[in-house]
């Protein structure tokens, strides 16, 4: 499932990160490392993204990555 | 002399600890990449003289945008100094990624934990003594706000020695890739190049020229996902390190807040950000500004101004002095000092914003709207204050980190067409349309951002501009500081004067000269004599046929460029007429006279043209001088080509009434912008974050 099918307030486990290598890395670090809790914020209208609370911070992500990265169900 | 840098995350706290250090001044803010290059200062730590420099903050050590390569650099190039990993309490999960990157290197490092207090308050225990042995580098609380600021940096750069590299290196069993990239490289990249090799980021290797021949070996470096493996293991260690001095979590994540509810909610983020532009923007240029600024106006020109004229005649100065001290030194710098009290507040609204951590908020519900002309979320701020006056929305964009989104909004503020043409559609538009010259004006200013739009979309393929906001990290809400405020606010004054000086004495005194002295430089005593500037005017009118202007209009147009309020009055000046007259003389009057069609493209081109020589001052300080002229050219090239198009268009049609044809003039308008904005959509529908990106890494 992609982190941008999420509902808010739902709670979602990180699997894995689609992106090129630089930009897969940034993401990891910026908190959404694999096996990482991310608790889904707000939500945006559509194509705006999300905001996600991720490793003790809040992280708005913008659609175009936030659909690359893929998490699952807790 | 031994150097000191201070590494950490954006908005950890770098930069306010490096002015409290060494008494500089460089910029703080509340939300990330505030810094954007190195600041050194030399600073006196237990009797030893040492080179303390700040950095942009980073969040690994392999570099994202040119701000982070900056940081990187100087780490890798000055190993052997002593980094002060700056690390903000409340986000220690997240910083530790870059405590042990700088570990795995062998650095001399040690960590200062700042906003202790805060954290504590948001229920963050965190036993130092245990972070410390965890990590195995010296651990020690800085808070910023009491005086041991000092005397604990002091203690801690006395303890800082070089550490032990972390165990799980030997995981990843780096002594094959650290060989082999070693012959390649400085042995003081070597092992932060195998690391990369291992994470499979052959690309991203410091300074290593690998011949063409063993590129293709380099793949046999990486472990299988080797990025995911090296992640992982630095994220277990970060676990492990927190689960042993982590004494209690915080309940809300680090930069939630309850205002978020409506800051972010889906339905009432967009109205809020209005209604908090629309007050900033009613305070400023409404009549709490205009009362300010009618004060100091009186207060400069008609009180200190008025009493030196009565002074000089009194001691029967000469006229020509007089005239020159009235209209250049008091009219003309007079009247730009009126502005201060709107910057003023201005900047009190954009610190406060700024400060306060709506600003990041903000960035990020933008960002994806504006990303596609190339601008940054935070331009929004600088370009709506536009729409009040250019001369003091430009300097807003200070805040802007990334240089040619800088430019690129500076150079489309004149495009918001600023309050001091209101008047001047009003009165034009009003003597054609009547009733209809609200919708006229209307259009005017949607015509405006049509052609900023435009602008922005061509600029974004000629140079792009990469956004650096498709993730953005939400700073917590704080309550602005006072003495913060005041202090930046007096920085902005100074700027905002020293700025305008030059430009605008130089321009004033031209136009004065212009306008006071006949061609054969005799000063101008009597009514038959005619001025530099109304020769110029007669000699340039021709060139303005094809927009339908007399000389008067191109006289009037030259004042504009001294002040845009000065269209109005030079019109009034050369039509002989005062106050609400104007409107109707320009029907009838004898020097400056409209037809329907040359009114309108009049108004075009009033809306497009060159901004004030205040504006302009402004502009000159931040982009270069080859921009400059060539924005001032083309801004005339446009202004000439729409309105040239919009008389003949109108000549072509024909005039049919006030109300009638006001409409059709609003509906064109509306059609051309939504034409544009569906066409700008399809221009970027295929380009996708990451491939943006992709073209920037590879430079
Ligand atoms: N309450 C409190 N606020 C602090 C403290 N240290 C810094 N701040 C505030 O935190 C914000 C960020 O500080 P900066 O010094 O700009 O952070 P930085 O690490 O230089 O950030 P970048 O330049 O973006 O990397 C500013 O608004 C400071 O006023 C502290 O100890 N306590
Ligand atoms: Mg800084």
């Amino acid at each position: 499932m992609k982190l941008t099918e999420t509902k808010q307030g739902q709670k979602v486990k990180i699997v894995d990160v689609n992106a090129p290598l630089f930009l897969r890395r940034r993401i990891f670090e910026l908190g959404f490392s694999p096996s990482t809790v991310v608790f889904v914020y707000a939500m945006q209208r559509k194509g705006i993204g999300g905001v996600y609370a991720v490793r003790g911070a809040v992280l708005g992500v913008d659609k175009k990555i936030a659909k690359n990265i893929l998490v699952e169900p807790i | 002399m031994n150097k000191i840098f201070l590494v950490g995350l954006a908005n950890a706290g770098k930069s306010t600890i490096f002015n409290k250090l060494t008494g500089s001044d460089v910029h703080t803010g509340n939300w990330h990449g505030v810094t954007v290059n190195k600041a050194v200062a030399t600073c006196n730590i237990n009797n030893q003289k040492y080179l303390l420099t700040d950095l942009p903050g980073v969040y690994g050590l392999t570099p994202f945008s040119p701000e982070e390569a900056v940081t990187v650099r100087e780490i890798l190039n000055n190993q052997d100094s002593i980094f002060v990993n700056v690390i903000d309490a409340n986000n220690l999960e997240r910083s530790l990624n870059l405590t042990l990157q700088l570990i795995e290197l062998g650095l001399r490092v040690v960590v200062a934990l700042n906003f202790i207090e805060d954290s504590k308050k948001r229920g963050v225990e965190i036993n130092l003594s245990a972070l410390s042995n965890a990590l195995g580098v010296e651990v020690l609380g800085l808070e910023i706000n009491t005086k041991n600021l000092y005397k604990n940096f002091s203690k801690l750069i006395s303890r800082a020695k070089i550490c032990d590299k972390p165990n799980y290196l030997k995981d990843w069993n780096l002594e094959e890739p650290v060989q082999f990239v070693g012959k390649y490289c400085d042995t003081s990249f070597a092992l932060y190049n195998g690391i990369r090799l291992r994470e499979g980021a052959s690309d991203d290797l410091w300074n290593c020229e690998i011949p063409l021949s063993l590129q293709s070996k380099l793949k046999n470096f990486a472990l299988f996902d080797g990025l995911k493996i090296i992640t992982n293991t630095r994220t277990n260690e970060v676990n492990k390190i927190l689960n042993k001095c982590l004494k209690s979590k915080a309940k809300n994540p680090y930069g939630s807040s309850k205002f978020d509810k409506i800051f972010l909610n889906k339905i009432t983020a967009i109205p809020v950000f209005l209604s908090i532009m629309l007050v900033i923007f009613y305070i400023t240029f409404g009549f709490f500004g205009d009362f300010l600024s009618n004060l100091t106006n009186y207060f400069f020109v008609d009180f200190c101004g008025g009493g030196l004229i009565k002074l000089m005649e009194n001691l029967s100065a000469p006229i020509w002095l007089v005239g020159f001290v009235n209209q250049v030194l008091i009219g003309g710098v007079g009247s730009v000092l009126s502005f201060l009290p709107q910057v003023i507040l201005l900047f009190l609204f954009l610190e406060i914003l700024e400060q306060s951590g709506y600003l990041s908020r903000l960035a990020w519900l933008l960002e994806n709207s504006l990303s596609k002309f190339g601008l940054s979320g935070r331009s929004i701020f600088s370009l709506l204050m536009g729409f009040g006056c250019s001369t003091t929305a430009i300097p807003t964009t200070a805040t802007l980190q990334n240089g040619r989104a800088r430019t690129k909004t500076v150079l489309l503020i004149p495009f918001m067409s600023c309050s001091a043409k209101l008047p001047v559609y009003s009165a034009i538009a009003g003597a054609f349309f009547g009733a209809g010259s609200v919708l006229v004006i209307f259009a005017l200013y949607l015509l405006g951002i049509a052609v900023a739009l435009l602008l922005a979309v061509v600029w974004q393929k000629i140079y792009p501009t990469l956004s650096s906001e498709e993730i953005v990290e939400f700073t917590p809400l704080r309550m602005p500081k006072f003495r913060k405020l005041l202090q930046n606010i007096f920085k902005n004054i100074y700027q905002f004067l020293s700025r305008i000086w030059t430009v605008l004495l130089a321009c004033t005194i031209i136009i004065w000269l212009c306008n006071n002295f006949t061609i054969t430089f005799q000063f101008i005593t009597n009514e038959t004599q005619v001025s530099i500037l109304e020769t110029i005017s007669k000699l340039i009118a021709p060139i303005f046929a094809p927009l339908g202007f007399g000389w008067g209009a191109v006289c009037a147009l030259i004042f504009g460029l001294v002040a845009k309020e000065l269209i109005l009055s030079g019109i009034a000046v050369l039509n002989g007429v005062v106050g609400s007259a104007v409107a109707g003389s320009l029907i009838s009057g004898s020097i400056v006279t409209f037809t329907p069609a040359s009114c309108l493209a009049f108004l075009v081109f009033c809306l497009l043209y060159s901004p004030c020589v205040s504006a302009l001052s402004q502009l000159k300080h931040i982009v270069s001088k080859r921009v400059f002229w060539g924005y001032i050219f083309l801004q005339f090239a446009i202004a000439y080509g729409l309105g040239a198009l919009t008389y003949l268009i109108v000549d072509l049609v024909g005039y049919i009434g006030g109300l009638e044809f006001a409409w059709l003039i609003f509906a064109s308008v509306c059609v051309i912008l939504c034409l544009e904005y569906s066409l700008i959509c399809l221009l970027n529908k295929n380009t996708c974050a990451s491939c943006r990106r992709c073209d920037f890494q590879r430079k």
